[in-house]
Protein backbone atom coordinates (compact mmCIF):
# COMPACT_ATOMS: atom_id res chain seq x y z
CA UNK A 1 0.00 0.00 0.00
CA UNK A 2 2.92 2.28 0.82
CA UNK A 3 4.38 1.52 -2.61
CA UNK A 4 1.07 2.38 -4.23
CA UNK A 5 1.02 5.74 -2.44
CA UNK A 6 4.53 6.54 -3.60
CA UNK A 7 3.74 5.56 -7.15
CA UNK A 8 0.54 7.60 -7.07
CA UNK A 9 2.48 10.58 -5.75
CA UNK A 10 5.07 10.19 -8.53
CA UNK A 11 2.33 10.07 -11.13
CA UNK A 12 0.74 13.24 -9.80
CA UNK A 13 4.14 14.92 -9.76
CA UNK A 14 4.68 13.82 -13.34
CA UNK A 15 1.31 15.27 -14.19
CA UNK A 16 2.19 18.66 -12.74
CA UNK A 17 5.48 18.75 -14.61
CA UNK A 18 3.81 17.83 -17.87
CA UNK A 19 1.27 20.64 -17.50
CA UNK A 20 3.73 23.00 -19.17
CA UNK A 21 5.13 20.92 -21.99
CA UNK A 22 5.85 23.85 -24.31
CA UNK A 23 6.75 26.51 -21.78
CA UNK A 24 10.13 27.35 -23.23
CA UNK A 25 9.85 29.89 -25.95
CA UNK A 26 12.49 32.11 -27.40
CA UNK A 27 12.06 35.81 -28.07
CA UNK A 28 11.79 34.97 -31.77
CA UNK A 29 8.78 32.78 -31.05
CA UNK A 30 6.81 35.94 -30.28
CA UNK A 31 7.54 37.49 -33.68
CA UNK A 32 4.43 37.71 -35.81
CA UNK A 33 4.15 38.73 -39.43
CA UNK A 34 0.82 39.72 -40.90
CA UNK A 35 0.07 40.72 -44.46
CA UNK A 36 -3.15 41.85 -46.04
CA UNK A 37 -4.20 43.03 -49.47
CA UNK A 38 -7.19 45.09 -50.53
CA UNK A 39 -10.25 43.52 -52.07
CA UNK A 40 -10.41 43.30 -55.86
CA UNK A 41 -6.77 44.19 -56.38
CA UNK A 42 -4.75 42.30 -58.95
CA UNK A 43 -1.12 43.31 -58.88
CA UNK A 44 0.28 41.52 -61.89
CA UNK A 45 -0.23 43.38 -65.19
CA UNK A 46 -1.73 46.36 -63.36
CA UNK A 47 1.31 47.70 -61.53
CA UNK A 48 4.96 47.88 -62.44
CA UNK A 49 6.80 50.76 -60.81
CA UNK A 50 7.24 51.76 -57.21
CA UNK A 51 8.68 54.61 -55.21
CA UNK A 52 10.09 53.64 -51.81
CA UNK A 53 10.13 56.49 -49.31
CA UNK A 54 13.76 56.78 -48.29
CA UNK A 55 13.21 57.05 -44.53
CA UNK A 56 11.50 55.00 -41.89
CA UNK A 57 8.73 57.01 -40.24
CA UNK A 58 8.94 56.93 -36.46
CA UNK A 59 5.58 57.05 -34.73
CA UNK A 60 5.78 58.43 -31.19
CA UNK A 61 3.93 60.37 -28.55
CA UNK A 62 4.45 63.98 -29.64
CA UNK A 63 4.34 65.18 -26.04
CA UNK A 64 7.58 63.30 -25.46
CA UNK A 65 11.03 63.48 -26.96
CA UNK A 66 11.35 61.85 -30.34
CA UNK A 67 13.08 58.53 -29.85
CA UNK A 68 16.24 57.66 -31.70
CA UNK A 69 15.98 54.86 -34.15
CA UNK A 70 19.16 52.94 -35.00
CA UNK A 71 20.29 53.83 -38.49
CA UNK A 72 21.45 50.30 -39.24
CA UNK A 73 17.97 48.97 -38.48
CA UNK A 74 16.34 51.60 -40.67
CA UNK A 75 18.73 50.72 -43.48
CA UNK A 76 17.95 47.04 -43.01
CA UNK A 77 14.22 47.74 -43.31
CA UNK A 78 14.55 49.80 -46.48
CA UNK A 79 17.11 47.63 -48.21
CA UNK A 80 15.21 44.41 -47.49
CA UNK A 81 11.97 45.90 -48.79
CA UNK A 82 13.74 47.16 -51.91
CA UNK A 83 15.43 43.82 -52.57
CA UNK A 84 12.18 41.92 -52.30
CA UNK A 85 10.31 44.26 -54.62
CA UNK A 86 13.08 44.13 -57.22
CA UNK A 87 13.19 40.33 -56.96
CA UNK A 88 9.46 40.30 -57.61
CA UNK A 89 9.95 42.16 -60.88
CA UNK A 90 9.00 45.65 -59.79
CA UNK A 91 10.86 48.66 -61.17
CA UNK A 92 12.00 51.36 -58.79
CA UNK A 93 11.65 55.03 -59.59
CA UNK A 94 14.17 57.27 -57.89
CA UNK A 95 13.48 60.59 -56.24
CA UNK A 96 15.03 62.42 -59.22
CA UNK A 97 12.77 60.56 -61.64
CA UNK A 98 9.77 61.57 -59.55
CA UNK A 99 10.93 65.20 -59.51
CA UNK A 100 11.40 65.00 -63.27
CA UNK A 101 7.74 64.13 -63.65
CA UNK A 102 7.51 60.36 -63.58
CA UNK A 103 4.69 58.94 -61.54
CA UNK A 104 5.09 55.57 -59.83
CA UNK A 105 2.30 53.02 -59.87
CA UNK A 106 2.60 52.52 -56.13
CA UNK A 107 4.10 54.39 -53.23
CA UNK A 108 5.60 52.38 -50.38
CA UNK A 109 6.59 53.58 -46.96
CA UNK A 110 7.58 52.00 -43.69
CA UNK A 111 6.85 53.15 -40.18
CA UNK A 112 7.79 51.90 -36.76
CA UNK A 113 6.93 52.32 -33.11
CA UNK A 114 7.53 50.71 -29.76
CA UNK A 115 5.00 49.86 -27.08
CA UNK A 116 5.66 48.89 -23.51
CA UNK A 117 3.25 46.51 -21.90
CA UNK A 118 3.29 45.89 -18.18
CA UNK A 119 0.95 44.48 -15.64
CA UNK A 120 0.31 41.69 -13.24
CA UNK A 121 -1.26 38.29 -13.64
CA UNK A 122 -3.00 36.62 -10.76
CA UNK A 123 -2.96 32.88 -10.96
CA UNK A 124 -4.76 30.43 -8.76
CA UNK A 125 -3.08 27.37 -7.36
CA UNK A 126 -2.27 24.66 -9.85
CA UNK A 127 -2.44 27.07 -12.74
CA UNK A 128 -4.06 26.33 -16.00
CA UNK A 129 -1.86 24.15 -18.19
CA UNK A 130 0.05 25.53 -21.07
CA UNK A 131 -0.70 29.22 -20.82
CA UNK A 132 2.48 31.12 -21.51
CA UNK A 133 2.52 34.86 -21.83
CA UNK A 134 5.51 36.90 -22.84
CA UNK A 135 7.40 38.15 -19.86
CA UNK A 136 5.52 35.80 -17.59
CA UNK A 137 8.55 35.63 -15.34
CA UNK A 138 10.71 32.80 -14.27
CA UNK A 139 8.36 31.21 -11.80
CA UNK A 140 5.60 28.94 -12.90
CA UNK A 141 2.32 28.91 -11.12
CA UNK A 142 2.79 25.72 -9.19
CA UNK A 143 1.41 25.19 -5.77
CA UNK A 144 -0.68 27.80 -4.16
CA UNK A 145 -0.93 30.59 -6.69
CA UNK A 146 0.20 34.18 -6.47
CA UNK A 147 0.94 37.14 -8.68
CA UNK A 148 3.44 37.48 -11.51
CA UNK A 149 4.53 40.90 -12.68
CA UNK A 150 5.64 41.42 -16.22
CA UNK A 151 6.87 44.15 -18.46
CA UNK A 152 8.06 43.96 -22.00
CA UNK A 153 8.45 46.23 -24.99
CA UNK A 154 7.34 45.31 -28.44
CA UNK A 155 8.50 46.82 -31.66
CA UNK A 156 6.25 47.13 -34.68
CA UNK A 157 7.13 47.81 -38.29
CA UNK A 158 4.39 48.48 -40.80
CA UNK A 159 4.91 48.54 -44.54
CA UNK A 160 2.21 50.28 -46.52
CA UNK A 161 1.70 50.19 -50.27
CA UNK A 162 -0.63 52.79 -51.80
CA UNK A 163 -2.13 52.90 -55.26
CA UNK A 164 -0.89 56.02 -57.07
CA UNK A 165 -1.70 54.81 -60.57
CA UNK A 166 -5.44 54.94 -59.98
CA UNK A 167 -5.43 57.88 -57.61
CA UNK A 168 -7.31 60.96 -58.79
CA UNK A 169 -5.16 63.33 -56.71
CA UNK A 170 -8.04 64.90 -54.85
CA UNK A 171 -7.79 65.44 -51.11
CA UNK A 172 -8.42 61.80 -50.29
CA UNK A 173 -5.40 59.70 -49.45
CA UNK A 174 -4.39 57.10 -51.98
CA UNK A 175 -5.92 53.70 -51.46
CA UNK A 176 -3.85 51.28 -49.43
CA UNK A 177 -3.59 48.09 -51.44
CA UNK A 178 -1.13 46.12 -49.32
CA UNK A 179 0.08 46.11 -45.74
CA UNK A 180 2.75 44.15 -44.05
CA UNK A 181 2.99 44.35 -40.27
CA UNK A 182 5.75 42.87 -38.15
CA UNK A 183 5.64 42.74 -34.39
CA UNK A 184 8.02 41.28 -31.86
CA UNK A 185 9.42 41.66 -28.40
CA UNK A 186 12.47 43.89 -28.24
CA UNK A 187 15.56 42.76 -26.45
CA UNK A 188 19.15 43.81 -26.30
CA UNK A 189 20.52 40.93 -28.31
CA UNK A 190 22.50 41.48 -31.46
CA UNK A 191 20.11 39.59 -33.73
CA UNK A 192 17.63 42.43 -34.25
CA UNK A 193 18.81 43.05 -37.80
CA UNK A 194 18.45 39.39 -38.75
CA UNK A 195 14.96 39.29 -37.18
CA UNK A 196 13.96 42.36 -39.19
CA UNK A 197 15.34 40.89 -42.40
CA UNK A 198 13.72 37.52 -41.77
CA UNK A 199 10.34 39.09 -40.99
CA UNK A 200 10.30 41.36 -44.02
CA UNK A 201 11.38 38.49 -46.27
CA UNK A 202 8.61 36.37 -44.77
CA UNK A 203 6.07 39.14 -45.36
CA UNK A 204 6.93 39.10 -49.07
CA UNK A 205 7.16 35.31 -49.20
CA UNK A 206 3.61 35.00 -47.95
CA UNK A 207 2.46 37.70 -50.41
CA UNK A 208 3.13 35.87 -53.64
CA UNK A 209 0.42 37.90 -55.36
CA UNK A 210 2.96 40.78 -55.33
CA UNK A 211 5.27 38.74 -57.53
CA UNK A 212 4.99 40.22 -61.03
CA UNK A 213 7.27 37.62 -62.58
CA UNK A 214 4.89 34.69 -62.08
CA UNK B 1 -33.12 21.56 1.83
CA UNK B 2 -35.13 18.51 0.90
CA UNK B 3 -32.78 17.92 -2.02
CA UNK B 4 -29.78 18.17 0.28
CA UNK B 5 -31.30 15.57 2.60
CA UNK B 6 -31.80 13.27 -0.36
CA UNK B 7 -28.18 13.68 -1.34
CA UNK B 8 -26.94 13.06 2.20
CA UNK B 9 -29.07 9.97 2.57
CA UNK B 10 -27.86 8.77 -0.80
CA UNK B 11 -24.23 9.26 0.19
CA UNK B 12 -24.82 7.48 3.50
CA UNK B 13 -26.42 4.53 1.74
CA UNK B 14 -23.60 4.39 -0.77
CA UNK B 15 -21.02 4.47 2.02
CA UNK B 16 -22.86 1.70 3.84
CA UNK B 17 -22.90 -0.37 0.68
CA UNK B 18 -19.20 0.11 0.16
CA UNK B 19 -18.47 -0.87 3.75
CA UNK B 20 -20.65 -3.96 3.83
CA UNK B 21 -19.80 -5.25 0.37
CA UNK B 22 -16.06 -5.71 0.76
CA UNK B 23 -14.20 -6.71 -2.44
CA UNK B 24 -17.14 -5.55 -4.50
CA UNK B 25 -15.51 -2.31 -5.45
CA UNK B 26 -12.73 -1.68 -7.88
CA UNK B 27 -10.50 1.36 -7.97
CA UNK B 28 -7.76 2.24 -10.45
CA UNK B 29 -5.39 5.12 -10.93
CA UNK B 30 -3.70 5.34 -14.30
CA UNK B 31 -1.03 7.28 -16.07
CA UNK B 32 -2.59 8.14 -19.41
CA UNK B 33 -0.91 8.64 -22.76
CA UNK B 34 -2.66 9.32 -26.04
CA UNK B 35 -2.29 9.20 -29.78
CA UNK B 36 -4.45 11.73 -31.61
CA UNK B 37 -6.47 10.76 -34.65
CA UNK B 38 -8.64 12.48 -37.24
CA UNK B 39 -9.19 16.22 -36.91
CA UNK B 40 -7.48 16.18 -33.54
CA UNK B 41 -4.38 14.80 -35.23
CA UNK B 42 -4.55 17.64 -37.76
CA UNK B 43 -4.37 20.09 -34.88
CA UNK B 44 -1.84 18.23 -32.71
CA UNK B 45 0.09 15.28 -34.09
CA UNK B 46 2.53 15.01 -31.20
CA UNK B 47 2.06 12.05 -28.86
CA UNK B 48 0.60 13.03 -25.50
CA UNK B 49 2.47 11.84 -22.43
CA UNK B 50 0.02 13.21 -19.85
CA UNK B 51 -1.93 12.96 -17.76
CA UNK B 52 -4.04 10.66 -15.55
CA UNK B 53 -7.28 8.87 -14.87
CA UNK B 54 -9.27 7.70 -11.86
CA UNK B 55 -11.75 4.89 -12.11
CA UNK B 56 -14.20 3.43 -9.66
CA UNK B 57 -16.41 0.45 -10.43
CA UNK B 58 -19.09 -1.41 -8.56
CA UNK B 59 -18.89 -5.14 -9.21
CA UNK B 60 -22.38 -6.41 -9.94
CA UNK B 61 -21.04 -9.95 -10.06
CA UNK B 62 -17.70 -11.60 -10.82
CA UNK B 63 -17.75 -10.52 -14.44
CA UNK B 64 -19.74 -7.33 -14.73
CA UNK B 65 -19.19 -3.94 -13.21
CA UNK B 66 -20.53 -0.42 -13.65
CA UNK B 67 -18.76 2.69 -12.55
CA UNK B 68 -17.50 6.14 -13.24
CA UNK B 69 -14.31 7.42 -14.75
CA UNK B 70 -12.73 10.85 -14.67
CA UNK B 71 -9.55 11.67 -16.49
CA UNK B 72 -7.39 14.47 -17.77
CA UNK B 73 -5.51 14.37 -21.05
CA UNK B 74 -3.12 17.15 -22.00
CA UNK B 75 -1.88 17.65 -25.53
CA UNK B 76 0.33 20.35 -26.87
CA UNK B 77 2.54 21.04 -29.82
CA UNK B 78 4.79 23.86 -30.85
CA UNK B 79 4.95 24.61 -34.57
CA UNK B 80 7.66 27.08 -35.46
CA UNK B 81 7.22 29.68 -38.16
CA UNK B 82 4.01 28.38 -39.61
CA UNK B 83 1.60 30.30 -41.79
CA UNK B 84 -2.17 30.54 -41.56
CA UNK B 85 -4.46 32.07 -44.15
CA UNK B 86 -7.69 33.87 -43.35
CA UNK B 87 -9.21 34.23 -46.81
CA UNK B 88 -12.25 36.25 -45.72
CA UNK B 89 -9.94 39.03 -44.58
CA UNK B 90 -7.28 38.62 -47.30
CA UNK B 91 -5.02 38.10 -44.32
CA UNK B 92 -1.99 35.89 -43.83
CA UNK B 93 -0.27 35.45 -40.48
CA UNK B 94 3.09 33.85 -39.83
CA UNK B 95 4.60 33.04 -36.49
CA UNK B 96 5.31 30.34 -34.00
CA UNK B 97 2.19 28.51 -33.00
CA UNK B 98 1.60 26.67 -29.77
CA UNK B 99 -1.47 24.50 -29.79
CA UNK B 100 -3.12 23.03 -26.73
CA UNK B 101 -5.89 20.60 -26.01
CA UNK B 102 -7.09 19.60 -22.59
CA UNK B 103 -9.71 16.89 -22.25
CA UNK B 104 -11.61 16.13 -19.07
CA UNK B 105 -13.78 13.05 -19.69
CA UNK B 106 -16.42 12.36 -17.06
CA UNK B 107 -18.07 9.13 -18.04
CA UNK B 108 -20.16 6.29 -16.76
CA UNK B 109 -18.71 2.92 -17.61
CA UNK B 110 -19.67 -0.68 -18.01
CA UNK B 111 -17.11 -3.48 -17.97
CA UNK B 112 -17.12 -7.20 -18.59
CA UNK B 113 -14.24 -9.12 -16.99
CA UNK B 114 -13.20 -12.25 -18.85
CA UNK B 115 -11.88 -15.07 -16.71
CA UNK B 116 -12.04 -13.11 -13.42
CA UNK B 117 -10.30 -15.85 -11.45
CA UNK B 118 -7.40 -16.21 -13.88
CA UNK B 119 -3.75 -15.21 -13.56
CA UNK B 120 -4.51 -12.32 -15.86
CA UNK B 121 -7.93 -10.75 -16.14
CA UNK B 122 -8.74 -9.33 -19.55
CA UNK B 123 -11.72 -7.05 -19.75
CA UNK B 124 -13.70 -5.11 -22.31
CA UNK B 125 -15.99 -2.21 -21.71
CA UNK B 126 -17.35 1.09 -22.81
CA UNK B 127 -17.93 4.52 -21.40
CA UNK B 128 -20.01 7.52 -22.32
CA UNK B 129 -20.57 10.93 -20.86
CA UNK B 130 -19.54 14.54 -20.81
CA UNK B 131 -16.20 15.84 -21.96
CA UNK B 132 -14.89 19.25 -21.09
CA UNK B 133 -12.69 20.28 -24.01
CA UNK B 134 -10.34 23.26 -23.71
CA UNK B 135 -8.70 24.16 -26.98
CA UNK B 136 -6.19 26.96 -27.40
CA UNK B 137 -4.47 28.22 -30.51
CA UNK B 138 -1.62 30.59 -29.75
CA UNK B 139 0.31 32.36 -32.45
CA UNK B 140 3.22 34.46 -31.26
CA UNK B 141 1.57 35.05 -27.91
CA UNK B 142 -1.87 35.92 -29.29
CA UNK B 143 -4.19 33.24 -27.98
CA UNK B 144 -7.59 32.12 -29.20
CA UNK B 145 -9.65 29.81 -27.01
CA UNK B 146 -12.51 27.49 -27.76
CA UNK B 147 -13.82 25.83 -24.61
CA UNK B 148 -16.77 23.51 -24.95
CA UNK B 149 -18.79 20.81 -23.27
CA UNK B 150 -19.16 17.82 -25.55
CA UNK B 151 -20.72 14.41 -25.49
CA UNK B 152 -18.41 11.51 -26.13
CA UNK B 153 -17.97 7.82 -25.74
CA UNK B 154 -15.33 5.14 -25.99
CA UNK B 155 -14.85 1.41 -26.27
CA UNK B 156 -12.25 0.02 -23.92
CA UNK B 157 -10.10 -3.06 -23.56
CA UNK B 158 -7.54 -3.90 -20.92
CA UNK B 159 -5.91 -6.41 -18.68
CA UNK B 160 -5.52 -6.64 -14.92
CA UNK B 161 -2.42 -8.44 -13.69
CA UNK B 162 -3.08 -9.67 -10.17
CA UNK B 163 0.03 -9.48 -8.02
CA UNK B 164 -1.23 -11.29 -4.96
CA UNK B 165 -0.76 -8.11 -2.96
CA UNK B 166 -3.22 -5.35 -2.29
CA UNK B 167 -2.60 -3.60 -5.61
CA UNK B 168 -2.65 -5.10 -9.08
CA UNK B 169 -1.08 -3.88 -12.30
CA UNK B 170 -3.52 -2.50 -14.77
CA UNK B 171 -3.29 -1.56 -18.45
CA UNK B 172 -6.04 -0.44 -20.75
CA UNK B 173 -6.72 1.31 -24.00
CA UNK B 174 -9.67 3.48 -24.95
CA UNK B 175 -10.66 5.08 -28.19
CA UNK B 176 -12.37 8.35 -27.37
CA UNK B 177 -14.78 9.76 -29.91
CA UNK B 178 -16.08 13.19 -28.95
CA UNK B 179 -18.94 14.70 -30.87
CA UNK B 180 -18.73 18.31 -32.11
CA UNK B 181 -20.10 21.16 -30.05
CA UNK B 182 -20.72 24.77 -31.06
CA UNK B 183 -19.68 24.04 -34.66
CA UNK B 184 -16.31 22.88 -33.39
CA UNK B 185 -14.43 19.86 -34.67
CA UNK B 186 -14.92 16.20 -33.85
CA UNK B 187 -12.25 15.11 -31.42
CA UNK B 188 -10.76 11.66 -31.22
CA UNK B 189 -7.77 10.03 -29.62
CA UNK B 190 -6.52 6.64 -28.54
CA UNK B 191 -5.57 6.28 -24.89
CA UNK B 192 -2.93 3.83 -23.76
CA UNK B 193 -2.86 3.79 -19.99
CA UNK B 194 -0.93 2.00 -17.28
CA UNK B 195 -1.55 2.03 -13.58
CA UNK B 196 -2.58 0.24 -10.48
CA UNK B 197 -5.86 -1.14 -9.39
CA UNK B 198 -7.25 -2.85 -6.41
CA UNK B 199 -10.43 -4.46 -5.17
CA UNK B 200 -11.80 -3.46 -1.83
Amino acid sequence: MKLLKWISFSMVLGLVVSCYPEKDRTINDYDIIGTRYADDVVFKDNYQTFYLYDSVIIVYDSSKTKPDYPLNEANAILSTMRTNLLNYGWTELTRNQILAGDTPDVYIESSTWNSTVSGAIYYPGYGYPGYGYPGYGYGYPWYGGGVSYYSYTTGTIVMTMQDIKNHDFNDDPAKVIWNGALNGILNSSSNTISRIEYSINQAFNQSQYLNLTK
Amino acid sequence: MKKLKFILVGIALLAATIKTDAQDNFFAITYNTALTTGETHDFISKYSWGAMGLEWKKMLNDEVSVGINIAWQIMSQKVENDVIEIPDLNLTLAGTQVRYLNYFPMTVTGTYHINPEGKVIPFIGAGAGLYRVLQRFDISGFAFDQNTWNFGFYPEAGVIFPTGGSADFFVNTKYHYILPSNSGPTHSFLNINVGFSYFF
